[in-house]
């Protein structure tokens, strides 16, 4: 599978040098003691054996043998390597349909960030954290934090994942260099923002992604750790949630190979998990293996999937597999009159219409969807191919679509309101 | 298929055709992909609502998987590999506007697959569906679709010619045919067709117990994806020679092949019975069966594998 990029042509290299260097921290020597490496011990991964006799300690992420130093909480942390502009790119919004620009629901120029986020304008939300980050007070990373995160997440709802991940190379830096002000930044760092930085490495990686595998496994165990720490102190609730922190990082692994393209690889890794929802993990192999082209397998996988609805859907895709197009169709208009909340059902109707050459119905299907729902890139990309088979005058035909979307009102959904012209391919 | 097209040639240079034709290779549809975010609680309005990174609206926000069962049409031409069948669809769409003063009718499309081995081209077969509008009822905006397969059997350069005819009546003032034409454009597309899976492949004679006894080979396959895509190896089995019998050394079925991945066969073949026959035997061919992205059907037979002598 190719890691999503942003659309070509989008002007940003020049901006930025990847290969400046840090800003020093400069407010204590490596003599000083606070900073001294042998205070803290770097973190453990613990073995089972080894358990028993660890010390009791409560959420923190560099387990120590030796009790702090007493400077240590008074040390303050300095973000001020976060906030350099030159690190960020400008979002243009020359890809962006005139449509979405001249709409009445573009957002007022002093629109909140929570706004933004909630109404979907996930662009400007990008520009507004980003604001908001370079403004924020250097030493209070509980603000800095997680406006980076909203950063960078939103470059990835907007498309533009490769953007995040270059934005997100200093913070993967600092803190892949385990320097005592890293260790001392980490417990800081929200968990999804640590979770994002890892997927957006994979997306730059030139290895193929094989290091944000390891950087999996690297935070799986530090959450073991951090799970024999809570079960030893007895913080029931932080188990749970380290517990299932550690689960969701299994599936990560799996989604990570799914990512890399290597599918046989994901399911023999979902096939190792433990402890988890075994619906969930069928539905993801059949999945897996109908991409793959294992259909035996994939109906091995449909065959242990207790939800009904699941079940439907991947019985709905093997028929596709097998090449029955016409009994895709009735299939995919079955399941949808079985869950009626669900338009996505519809939506694979119409793209199996076009297989059995009924391209009208098919087109008058997706006009339907686009206008009666939330519109998401799938949708919109099969609308726009269709209008390219329709007419030599596709283009106004594209446009319209856009148009009609950015009158609409903002909603979050499926990357927002705001939309490249891209989705439309225009 | 744009990048594919080689040449637009008219036999008619006048005015501009009322009829285009647009093309899709069929291929299987995809999957839509996702990039979940993990449900933050920052609280103070910065948490986006999970549905923000979800494929469509209604998929479950507790999942980070990154495939969703949502279809998409082909995005590209793509690779036409040797043992599959090549599926397109043929568009011919009515351009005129409402206010046109003319009118089309009696369009016809019709396909021609020239091939390495058959420049002349092979007629292909249109299907179509029971709703088609019958094709002289094209109006205007309207689109005739049909649509082609061919099984693709050789490496090498294929081109698909497409002739679109059809009639343009002009009108009068009073929506009265004021007289006709017939006209007719062809379009190419270009594409070569390439291997996916090579096979390379070995016969070794077995050592006989004695002179009578039967004689026995070790035929050894290599199987390489040569293509860009993985693909899964479904089967792999042998059509023996008359008198021969086959079994497979190990399990043949259920091989995914990545890209330049090879895969290594076995089968001992056996004459039935203490042979008077003696040196270079025809022995089998070997059939290899598979499906690559979304179930697409592929196989190839190889020429029969003898024996040196």
């Amino acid at each position: 599978m190719d890691s999503p990029k942003s659309p070509s042509g989008s002007v940003r290299r020049h901006i930025r040098n990847i290969s400046h260097p840090l800003p020093r921290r400069n407010t204590k020597g490596p003599l000083d003691a606070v900073d001294d490496p042998l205070a803290h011990q770097p973190t453990r991964i613990r073995s089972d054996a080894t358990a028993e006799d660890a010390p009791v300690e409560s959420q923190t992420s560099t387990p120590t043998q030796a009790k702090p130093l007493p400077l240590a909480p008074t040390r303050k942390i300095d973000l001020r390597f976060l906030q350099n502009p030159q690190t960020y790119y400008q979002l243009a919004t020359d890809d962006i349909p005139a449509a979405f620009l001249e709409s009445e629901h573009q957002p007022l120029p002093d629109a909140t960030l929570p706004d933004l986020l909630a109404k979907g304008h996930f662009r400007p939300a990008a520009v507004v954290a980003l604001r908001q980050l370079l403004q924020a007070d250097s030493n209070n990373a509980e603000n800095i934090l997680p406006l980076l995160y909203t950063r960078l997440a939103c470059l990835v709802l907007i498309s533009k994942p490769d953007l995040a991940a270059e934005e997100a190379l200093q913070l993967t830096d600092f803190l892949g260099r385990g320097t005592p002000s890293a260790k001392d930044l980490l417990p800081n760092v929200p968990w999804e923002l640590r979770i994002l930085l890892v997927r957006l490495q994979a997306i730059v990686a030139d290895d193929g992604g094989r290091r944000a595998i390891m950087a999996l496994y690297a935070l799986a165990a530090e959450v073991r750790s951090h799970l024999r720490d809570t079960n030893e102190s007895g913080d029931v609730q932080m188990a749970q949630t380290w517990s299932s922190r550690l689960r969701d990082l299994g599936f990560r692994v799996a989604d990570a190979f799914v990512e890399m393209g290597e599918l046989e690889t994901a399911t023999r890794h979902l096939e190792s998990l433990l402890e988890v929802d075994t619906d969930e993990v069928n539905f993801r192999k059949a999945l897996l293996r109908v991409r793959l082209g294992d259909i035996d397998g994939a109906e091995r996988s449909m065959k242990g999937i207790a939800s009904e609805e699941r079940h439907d859907t991947i019985a709905a895709l093997l028929t596709i597999a097998n090449d029955d197009w016409h009994n895709a169709v009735n299939a995919w208009r079955s399941v949808g009159e079985k869950y009626p909340t669900s338009d996505f059902f519809q939506q694979n109707a119409a793209v199996c219409l076009m297989y059995t050459g009924r391209l009208a119905e098919s087109r008058e299907i997706l006009e339907r969807l686009a206008e009666e729902h939330d519109a998401y890139p799938a949708l919109l990309f099969n609308l726009s191919t269709l209008y390219e088979l329709c007419t030599e005058r596709a283009v106004d035909r594209k446009t319209d679509l856009a148009t009609s979307r950015a009158a609409k009102p903002a909603t979050p959904s499926s990357g927002g309101w705001e939309r490249s012209n891209a989705d439309f391919k225009l | 298929m744009a990048q594919h097209q080689r040449t637009v040639s008219s036999n008619q240079l006048s005015t501009p055709h009322s009829v285009s034709l647009k093309v899709l290779r069929l291929s299987r549809p995809a999957l839509a992909t996702q990039t979940p975010l993990l449900k933050t609680s920052f609280g103070n309005g910065l948490d986006i609502p999970p549905s923000a990174s979800l494929a469509h609206p209604s998929a479950n926000p507790d999942s980070s998987y990154p495939l969703t069962p949502l279809l998409t049409l082909p995005s590209a031409f793509g690779a036409a590999y040797v043992g599959e069948t090549f599926a397109c669809t043929l568009c011919a769409n009515n351009e005129l506007t409402s206010d046109s003063t003319k009118a089309v009718s009696g369009v016809r499309i019709s396909a021609e697959l020239q091939t390495p081995s058959n420049q002349t081209g092979i007629s292909l077969e249109l299907s179509d569906s029971e709703n088609q509008p019958s094709a002289n009822e094209l109006q205007v905006g309207g689109t005739l679709q049909r649509t082609v397969h061919h099984p693709l059997k050789e490496e090498g350069t294929h081109v698909l010619a497409i002739t679109v005819t059809y009639t343009e009546t002009t009108l009068d003032e009073h929506g009265g045919a004021s007289g006709g034409r017939a006209r007719t454009f062809r379009k190419l597309y270009q594409f070569v067709a390439q291997n996916l899976v090579a096979v390379r492949s070995k016969v070794t004679a077995l050592p006989q117990r004695s002179k009578d006894s039967p004689r026995t080979w070790s035929l050894e396959a290599q199987l390489e994806n040569v293509g860009e895509a993985s693909v899964f190896i479904e089967k792999v089995w042998l059509r023996e020679d008359e008198g021969l019998e086959g079994k497979t050394v190990g399990s043949e079925q259920g091989i995914v092949l990545k890209s330049m991945d090879v895969e290594q066969v076995m089968f001992v073949v056996r004459e039935g019975r203490g042979g008077d026959e003696k040196g270079k035997r025809t022995l089998a061919q070997l059939n290899i069966e598979w499906r690559s992205a979304m179930g697409q059907r592929g196989s190839l037979t190889t020429g029969w594998l003898s024996s040196k002598g």
